[in-house]
C-alpha cells in the first residue's frame, strides 16, 4: 500500500481539493496543517497522521468540501484505481487476519475476544510446498493447524477398512484439534494440494487457553466425523440440521460381549462410528469382519424400512466406545430419511419444456428493467397466468451482460423453494431472450411497507416477512449463491388465483 | 341408529372432502401471503468473495461500499436493514435530500439511530447484531451461519417448520379477482403498445453466446 502512494509537497494556501469536483485522490498528512472548507466556511482542519478525501477512493463523487494547506505540507496520495486494485488483490494474498480466522473456528467463536488475541500470539506461520505432508498419520499430535492461504487435503482417514471421503480443506479450515486433547496418534493424514500457509498453535498454549472448552471441541469433532462417512458427506443438509445431527449423536461406551445386532433379528437402526476399541461382524455367509478405531457399520440400515431385520451380527470384542446416531433422531431433524445420501437435484431438470412460446398470449406489462420488459402472459390452453421475462439480446451485450443473464438462468433453474421464483422455462429468438416463471400476484412488499396510509408494519407482521426472506437467502446461501440485491422491490407476496372450474370439476 | 343431522353432516363433510381435497389449496387459505425472493440477476455463487460492485446504494454492506471483497455476508447486512425498514417505515441510512456520499459514509460507519419506541427490543436487537460493519462480528456470518439468526429470541415463536410448509399464518393475504389481475403491479399501459426501437441483428457468432440459454 505504501509503496503505491506518491509523496507530494503543497506550498501554503495550495488548494489540495477543491468542493464540487470528482474526487481522484485519498491525502495522508506527513507533515504540515490542512483547512476543510464547505463553501468557503471553516469546518475543521488535519494534520500529521490525519487524512481526507478518502470517499474518492470508495466512489466517484464530487468532492464535499475544498482543503486546504494552512502551512506547508507534506503529502502521501493514492489514486482510486490503484488503490482498489491493491485492496482486491491483497484481500487475496495477504495473510489473513489471525483474529478473524480463529473468529471463524466453530469452538473457538465462543471465546471472548481477550483470549482470542491471546491464543492469535501464540500462532507461527508454517508454509508448506504443494504435496508436502502436513500431519503424518500415526503420530502423535502436537499442533493445532488453521489454513491462511492454500489448500489441503485430509486422506487415509482411520485405522480401519472402512472408506471414508477425502476432504478438501482451504483458507479458514482448521485440523488437528483431536490429537491436541487426547495426545492420541493422528488418524489422517493431511497434505497441501497448493502452497499452503498454516497457522500452527502448540499444545501446550492450545491446552492453557482452550483447557475448559473440550466440550466445544467435542461437538466440532463429532460434526467431523458424521460428514466424513459418505452418506452424510453426500447429502445436502442445511447447517442447522447438521448441527442437530451433531447434537443427537452421542457417545456410547459398550462392553465385551455386547451383542449391536443378531442375524435374522429386528435391528436397532442407528449408525455407529467407532472412536476405541473393537467389533465383530459375522455375515449370513458366516464371514468375519473386523471394525475398530473410526471405521463405521450401520449406515446401511438406515435408510431400511422400520423393523427390518439383521443381515449380520455385530458383537463388541473388546469394551468399545462409538458414536451413536438413531434413524428416528435422524428423521426428527431431517424429515425424510430419503434424502439421506441424496446430492442436490442436478441443474436445469426443472425446467417445463411442455409449455410452447407460441401458447403464451401477451396480456400486460408487469414491470420494466434495464434490458426488457416483463409481462404478464397467458397460456392459451390452460389460461393459467405466468410472467414473461423478455430480455433484448442486443441489450445484453451492449452492456457486457451476456454472463450476468447466462448466470441468472442456471443460478434460478437451479433453485427450488417454497420461497424462492420457480424459472418455468425460457425461451429465445433473433431478438430477445425469454424467461417464464411464476406469476406473483400479490405484489411487491415495497408497497405493504410504504402504503398510502402508512410506513411502517406492525412488529408481528415484519417478523413474518423477516423469516420467510431468511429461509430464502438460507437456500441461497447453502448453494453456495449471495444474493447480493436485497431490497423490499425484489420481495412480492405470493398470491394466486385458482379458476373456479378447477372445484366444479372436482365435484 | 344414525341419527339424520348426524348424516347431513357426514355428507356435508363428503361433499366439502370431495370438493377440497383435489385442490389443496382450497383446504389451506394460509398458503397464500408468504414471500416470494424475486429477481436473481445480481446473484452470484461466490466460493471465495467477489468484488464488484453491485446492489442498490441504501441496502449495501460496508465491504461492498470499500470493495474490500464481499460474500453471502452482505446479504445479512441488507437483511438487516430490511427488518428496519419493515418496522420503522424508511431505511436505516436514509436520511431526507442526502446525497450518495453521505449516505455511503454513514454506511461505512455503520451511523444509524433508532427512532424512540418504534422498535421492540428483541427486534431491535437482531437489527443491532446484523448491522455491524465487521463480518466477523455480524450475526449469520459466524460459525453457526444463519442458524444464529433463525435461533434469535425475535423468531421464537415462529415454528419454520410449519413455515416452510406454509401451514403458518400469514399476515395478510392480497385481494386479487382473476387469473390475470394485476392490479398490484404499477400500469406501464403507454409502453405496452410500443414498437420496439429497431435494434442492429446479432450476428451468427454473437448468437452463439446465447447458445445455452
Amino acid at each position: 500500500m505504501i509503496d503505491a502512494m506518491k509523496s507530494e509537497t503543497v506550498p501554503v494556501g495550495h488548494r489540495i481539493i477543491n468542493q464540487g469536483e470528482t474526487g481522484d485522490y485519498f491525502y495522508v498528512v506527513e507533515k504540515g496543517q490542512v483547512t476543510f472548507l464547505v463553501n468557503d466556511n471553516d469546518v475543521g482542519s488535519c494534520s500529521g497522521g490525519g487524512s481526507f478525501g478518502e470517499l474518492a477512493l470508495l466512489y466517484d463523487s464530487p468532492r464535499a468540501a475544498s482543503c486546504v494547506a494552512k502551512t506547508e505540507c507534506e503529502l502521501w496520495k493514492v489514486d482510486q484505481k490503484t488503490f482498489r486494485y491493491i485492496l482486491a488483490n491483497s484481500t487475496n494474498s495477504q495473510k489473513h487476519d489471525v483474529h478473524v480466522i480463529l473468529k471463524k473456528v466453530p469452538f473457538l467463536a465462543e471465546l471472548d475476544k481477550i483470549d482470542l488475541i491471546k491464543l492469535s500470539d501464540a500462532f507461527t506461520s508454517v508454509t508448506f510446498p504443494e504435496g508436502g505432508r502436513i500431519i503424518n498419520k500415526g503420530d502423535e499430535g502436537e499442533n493445532f493447524y488453521i489454513i491462511q492461504e492454500g489448500t489441503a487435503k485430509v486422506h487415509d482417514i482411520g485405522f480401519g477398512d472402512s472408506t471414508y471421503t477425502e476432504q478438501p480443506i482451504k483458507a479458514g479450515d482448521f485440523f488437528g484439534e483431536r490429537a491436541l486433547l487426547t495426545g492420541d496418534p493422528r488418524a489422517a493424514n493431511v497434505t497441501a494440494t497448493s502452497t499452503c500457509t498454516c497457522l500452527c498453535l502448540s499444545r501446550e498454549t492450545f491446552q492453557h487457553v482452550l483447557g475448559p472448552l473440550q466440550g466445544a471441541i467435542d461437538r466440532a469433532m463429532k460434526k467431523r466425523t458424521l460428514l466424513a462417512v459418505p452418506m452424510f458427506a453426500n447429502s445436502k443438509f442445511q447447517q442447522f440440521e447438521v448441527t442437530r445431527l451433531t447434537d443427537h449423536f452421542f457417545e456410547k461406551t459398550f462392553p465385551p460381549g455386547t451383542v449391536l445386532a443378531e442375524l435374522g433379528k429386528p435391528l436397532v437402526q442407528n449408525l455407529y462410528v467407532i472412536r476405541s476399541g473393537k467389533v465383530s461382524v459375522v455375515n449370513q455367509d458366516g464371514i468375519r469382519t473386523t471394525l475398530k478405531d473410526a471405521d463405521y457399520f450401520g449406515d446401511q440400515s438406515l435408510k431400511e424400512p422400520d423393523g427390518c431385520l439383521s443381515a449380520e451380527t455385530i458383537t463388541v470384542r473388546e469394551e468399545t466406545k462409538c458414536g451413536v446416531l438413531a434413524k428416528h433422531d435422524i428423521e426428527d431433524v431431517i424429515g425424510n430419511i430419503a434424502r439421506l445420501g441424496q446430492p442436490l437435484a442436478p441443474a436445469y431438470t426443472s425446467l417445463n419444456r411442455s409449455i410452447r412460446f407460441k401458447d403464451l398470449v401477451k396480456v400486460r406489462i408487469l414491470g420494466v428493467g434495464t434490458f426488457g420488459q416483463v409481462w404478464l402472459v397467458s397460456h392459451k390452453k390452460t389460461e393459467k397466468a405466468y410472467a414473461l421475462k423478455q430480455l433484448r439480446k442486443r441489450e445484453i451485450m451492449g452492456h457486457h451482460q451476456v454472463e450476468g443473464v447466462m448466470r441468472e438462468k442456471n443460478i434460478m433453474a437451479s433453485l427450488d423453494h417454497p420461497f424462492v421464483i420457480e424459472l418455468v422455462s425460457t425461451y429465445q429468438d433473433e431478438v430477445n431472450l425469454y424467461m417464464l416463471i411464476d406469476l406473483v400476484q400479490g405484489g411487491e412488499l415495497f408497497t405493504v411497507i410504504h402504503s398510502e396510509k402508512r410506513d411502517g408494519i406492525p412488529n408481528g407482521n415484519a417478523r413474518f416477512y423477516a423469516a420467510c426472506i431468511l429461509e430464502a437467502i438460507s437456500h441461497l446461501h447453502c448453494r453456495e449463491i449471495a444474493y447480493r440485491d436485497l431490497k423490499p422491490e425484489n420481495i412480492l407476496i405470493d398470491q394466486w388465483y385458482v379458476p373456479v372450474k378447477v372445484s366444479k370439476l372436482a365435484r | 341408529m344414525v341419527r339424520p343431522s348426524q348424516s347431513i353432516e357426514v355428507g356435508a363433510l363428503i361433499f366439502l372432502f370431495k370438493l377440497h381435497v383435489p385442490n389443496p389449496i382450497h383446504a389451506n387459505q394460509y398458503c397464500r401471503g408468504y414471500c416470494i425472493l424475486v429477481d436473481l440477476g445480481f446473484a452470484k455463487v461466490v466460493a471465495d468473495k467477489t468484488y464488484t460492485l453491485c446492489g442498490t446504494p441504501e441496502y449495501l454492506a460496508p465491504e461492498i461500499i470499500v470493495s474490500k471483497g464481499h460474500d453471502k455476508g452482505a446479504d445479512y447486512w441488507a437483511y438487516g436493514a430490511l427488518i428496519y425498514e419493515m418496522i420503522v417505515g424508511y431505511s436505516p441510512f436514509y436520511s431526507e435530500g442526502t446525497d450518495q456520499v453521505s449516505l455511503f459514509k454513514r454506511i461505512v460507519q455503520a451511523d444509524y439511530e433508532f427512532p424512540l419506541d418504534v422498535v421492540q427490543e428483541q427486534a431491535k436487537d437482531l437489527i443491532k447484531k446484523l448491522l455491524v460493519q465487521r463480518q466477523s462480528e455480524r450475526l449469520g456470518c459466524l460459525a453457526s451461519g444463519e442458524s444464529d439468526i433463525r435461533d434469535h429470541a425475535w423468531f421464537e415463536v415462529v415454528n419454520v417448520d410449519k413455515l416452510l410448509r406454509k401451514q403458518w399464518p400469514t399476515p395478510w393475504v392480497p385481494k386479487i379477482k382473476s387469473a390475470l389481475d394485476a392490479s398490484h403491479f404499477e400500469s406501464y399501459q403507454e409502453l405496452e403498445n410500443e414498437i420496439p426501437a429497431k435494434s442492429r441483428p446479432l450476428t451468427t457468432a454473437e448468437h452463439v453466446a446465447f447458445k445455452d440459454f
